[in-house]
């Protein structure tokens, strides 16, 4: 004989969490999902930046909450794929963003240039990147030598964020269409409130960018 | 046994048999309705085998992933599973419960198993005292006198009349069996589609609590092991693309097994069936 066993509203809660996540990702990449380049948002890729939220917003589960734009509706869905967010729920990593905006680049255009002085990050949903950098920016004669593609699922520019220094690469939109999510971190959010979304978030930048350092430092050994 | 009899009969043996199983199940599933849980459109018991083998993998790469709600999820789950897997397994033996338990109950079936009981114990008694007499008559030596000759007649007497009722209880079983099982067959058919629907209904109603349950534990587990480190590690270094799911992995599984691998193949094959619920 088997006993009933009890959840707490709060455990009941956490599973519709969890199912409401899981609805939002589906929603996000119904067709193919092991293949996140292509599916991860076709329709954003085939429509203008502007029209892409409304599109998706179309289906009632995916609607924005009042208040919250299509874009951070969006932010908010893929966040829990999005390292630099681990550990923080949706809630949490809207209180800490500003200016999240959809954007579509045709080939050939600058997500930033190296030198550029801002810290806006780029999450990618369709296409590609390059990512340039030269050797002397000053000299007469540069060597501009591409560094790394980004495909969709991937986040871009968040190392001036760390070190509020000038971009030290160039991203490039490679493909026709490439669309992304673009965000800022709002430092002006830290707040006794907020102490430990901050220092989660800087864990994981610490993180991923260990993680590039490690690869970087693979790829340096086996030239 | 009037006919109209035998329906509240059944119904009143089938309600306390199963009072456990429908008590438990009904509490399950007022829980589930209460706290707005929706079942799946999926079969999620056919996928049960691969969600235990990617929460034993999941659980390698980080220990930490199977605990606090996924655990005990999980630990419900499987004792649930293991629950209906034994009531599949124990109400396969309609007949054998019919016969074992049910017709006891049957105040008539009692009346005339007792009767048998009973009869069986005269018939003993006097098949030895007819074996007994039948002895002593075959050592008795011819009566000499009158009193000897009234001893003679004495065990004779004994002797016919326990031989007699020997008979008489013998025909009596007869009579009784074939009682007994017109009883039997007037209610097999009843207390048979009685209880199969009763079966079926419980075991509707626990795959019903088990998909639910499995289908909030197959996200849940998902989404934390999105937010874990070390699978997130895991799924760049195998090249895993696509969302953290159940799909997902079992597509990296069928890319790695090696089919033509003895015993791979059944693996293969469930993957496949899998993904196809999944589609």
């Amino acid at each position: 004989m088997f006993k009933h066993t009890d959840y707490s509203p709060y455990e009941v809660k956490q599973l519709h969490e969890a199912m409401a996540n899981s609805r939002a990702k589906e929603g996000q990449s119904p067709q193919a999902p092991t293949d996140q380049g292509e599916s991860a948002a076709p329709q954003e890729a085939a429509a203008p930046p502007e029209a892409a939220a409304p599109s998706e917003s179309a289906t009632p589960a995916q609607a924005p909450a009042p208040g919250i734009t299509p874009a951070q509706q969006k932010l908010m869905e893929i966040a829990p794929r999005i390292y630099l967010f681990e550990g923080l729920t949706a809630a949490e990593v809207l209180k800490i963003v500003k200016n999240v905006r959809f954007l579509r680049f045709g080939p050939g255009e600058l997500l930033f240039s190296q030198g550029d002085l801002n810290q806006e990050m780029y999450f990618l949903l369709s296409g590609r990147l390059e990512v340039k950098a030269s050797t002397d920016t000053t000299a007469r004669r540069r060597t501009t030598t591409t560094v790394g593609k980004i495909d969709p699922g991937n986040i871009v520019g968040e190392m001036a964020f760390v070190t509020h220094r000038p971009r030290s690469a160039t991203a490039i939109s490679a493909v026709d269409k490439t669309t992304a999510i673009g965000f800022e971190i709002d430092e002006d959010a830290l707040s006794e409130e907020t102490t430990f979304i901050f220092l989660q978030l800087y864990i994981n930048i610490s993180s991923g960018l260990a993680d590039k350092l490690e690869r970087c430092n693979t790829l340096l050994l086996k030239r | 046994m009037k006919p109209e009899e035998i329906p509240p009969l059944v119904t009143g043996f089938l309600d306390k048999f199963f009072e456990q199983e429908l008590v438990a199940a009904q509490q399950e599933l007022d829980f589930l309705y209460e706290n707005q849980f929706e079942a799946p459109q999926i079969d999620y018991l056919k996928m049960r085998r691969f969600l235990v083998t990617a929460t034993n993998q999941l659980k390698n790469l980080d220990q930490n992933l199977v605990s606090g709600l996924v655990a005990k999820l999980y630990q419900d789950i499987q004792r649930i599973y293991e629950y209906y897997a034994d009531f599949i397994k124990k109400t396969k033996m309609a007949k054998l419960i019919y016969v074992r338990d049910f017709l006891p109950t049957v105040p008539e079936y009692a009346q005339l198993q007792n009767e048998v009981t009973l009869t069986e114990g005269q018939k003993k008694r006097f098949s030895a005292i007819a074996g007994q007499t039948d002895r002593e008559l075959a050592a008795l030596p011819t009566p000499k006198n009158d009193e000897e000759l009234a001893y003679l007649k004495q065990v004779r007497r004994r002797n016919v009349d326990a031989t007699h009722n020997f008979v008489k209880a013998k025909e009596k079983l007869v009579v009784i069996a074939q009682q007994l099982k017109e009883l039997e067959t007037a209610m097999s058919a009843e207390f048979l589609s009685q209880y199969e629907e009763y079966v079926t209904n419980l075991k509707e109603g626990l795959e019903e609590i088990l998909n639910t349950k499995s289908y909030y534990y197959d996200k849940l587990l998902w989404e934390k092991a999105a937010q874990s480190a070390s699978v997130r590690k895991f799924f760049h270094q195998a090249r895993i693309e696509g969302d953290f799911s159940t799909r997902t992995f079992i597509q990296y599984y069928m890319r790695n097994i090696d089919i033509n691998k003895s015993g791979t193949s059944d693996w293969h094959n469930y993957l496949r069936e899998v993904l196809k619920v999944l589609e």
